[in-house]
């Protein structure tokens, strides 16, 4: 569709995504100030805070070394660079052209889109399935931003704090650990 | 790392605050609000990977790989979450 000029090319540069997003945040920002539970939120999630983050890098780590085997052309330690962006495609995919090239570049890109992907339409079904933590370690690091209000929605809003900081923390640690695995 | 993202958060709890005195509102229009963005955000993805011709051309190749490691990633997470959660998920709705 795009590459046929019917979505102008201006509307998919990142200032408007990031607008998009922005506006999104704001949306999740009013729902968390109008909920009348918001007091309690921050008082008990520190357990959780602690353990999202490390869930969601060994189990992503662990995860794709495993799915590598299904996989001839890609070695171990590229899989795991590849789940190393946690859904952060921009940064993930830019490092890993450098690094190692166009063609796991383009794996990386569009496995870490998938990611967010699946989380925005699956949240509800990971959130039953594998408990309330599930979305939020699907989504690595876009739970602090796009995937945020479906995590919220699935997971409860006591699950909003966790979602941004396992986002933040995960999203940090994507420019270190790509170039330790590469 | 974008300091905009928090600052956007804070500014809508700064807006949200006031509008507990509208409990039967503000919920229903944030829902329909929130949905219609993820659907927003969802078709720029998509159109980014359309505009992209490098990408589009390998799209068969790179995109099984990419299928598996993306699944792969996730259910190992997903997983490992789920074990974590047992002692605690012990609430009447689960098994």
């Amino acid at each position: 569709m795009a590459t046929r000029g019917l979505v102008p090319s201006a509307m998919l540069d990142s200032g408007l995504v990031m607008g998009v997003v922005y506006w999104l945040l704001l949306l999740v920002g009013v729902d968390i100030g109008a909920s009348p539970h918001t007091g309690r939120l921050l008082r008990q999630v520190s357990r959780q805070m602690l353990v999202a983050p490390v869930v969601a890098v060994v189990g992503t780590l662990a995860g794709v070394a495993l799915a590598s085997i299904l996989l001839p052309s890609i070695r171990v330690r590229d899989a795991m660079a590849v789940g190393a962006g946690f859904g952060y495609y921009s940064l993930s995919s830019i490092l890993v052209t450098q690094l190692r090239g166009e063609a796991l570049g383009v794996v990386t890109l569009l496995a870490n889109i998938l990611r967010e992907l699946l989380t925005l339409v699956l949240a509800p079904l990971m959130a039953r399935v594998f408990g309330s933590l599930g979305p939020v370690v699907a989504g690595g690091a876009t739970a602090m931003d796009t995937t945020l209000p479906v995590i919220v929605k699935s997971s409860g809003l006591e699950y909003t704090m966790v979602a941004v900081w396992s986002g933040l923390v995960l999203s940090l640690l994507v420019p270190f650990l790509i170039p330790l695995l590469l | 790392m974008d300091l905009r993202i928090v600052g956007f958060l804070l500014l809508g709890i700064a807006i949200g605050v006031p509008l507990r005195s509208l409990p039967r509102i503000a919920p229903v229009a944030g829902r329909l609000l929130t949905t219609g963005t993820v659907y927003a955000l969802v078709f720029l993805l998509g159109a980014s990977v359309g505009a992209n011709p490098a990408v589009m051309a390998n799209l068969g190749a790179y995109g099984v790989q990419a299928l598996v490691l993306c699944l792969g990633g996730v259910l190992g997470s997903l997983i490992f979450a789920r074990l974590v959660a047992l002692p605690r998920s012990a609430s009447p709705r689960e098994e």
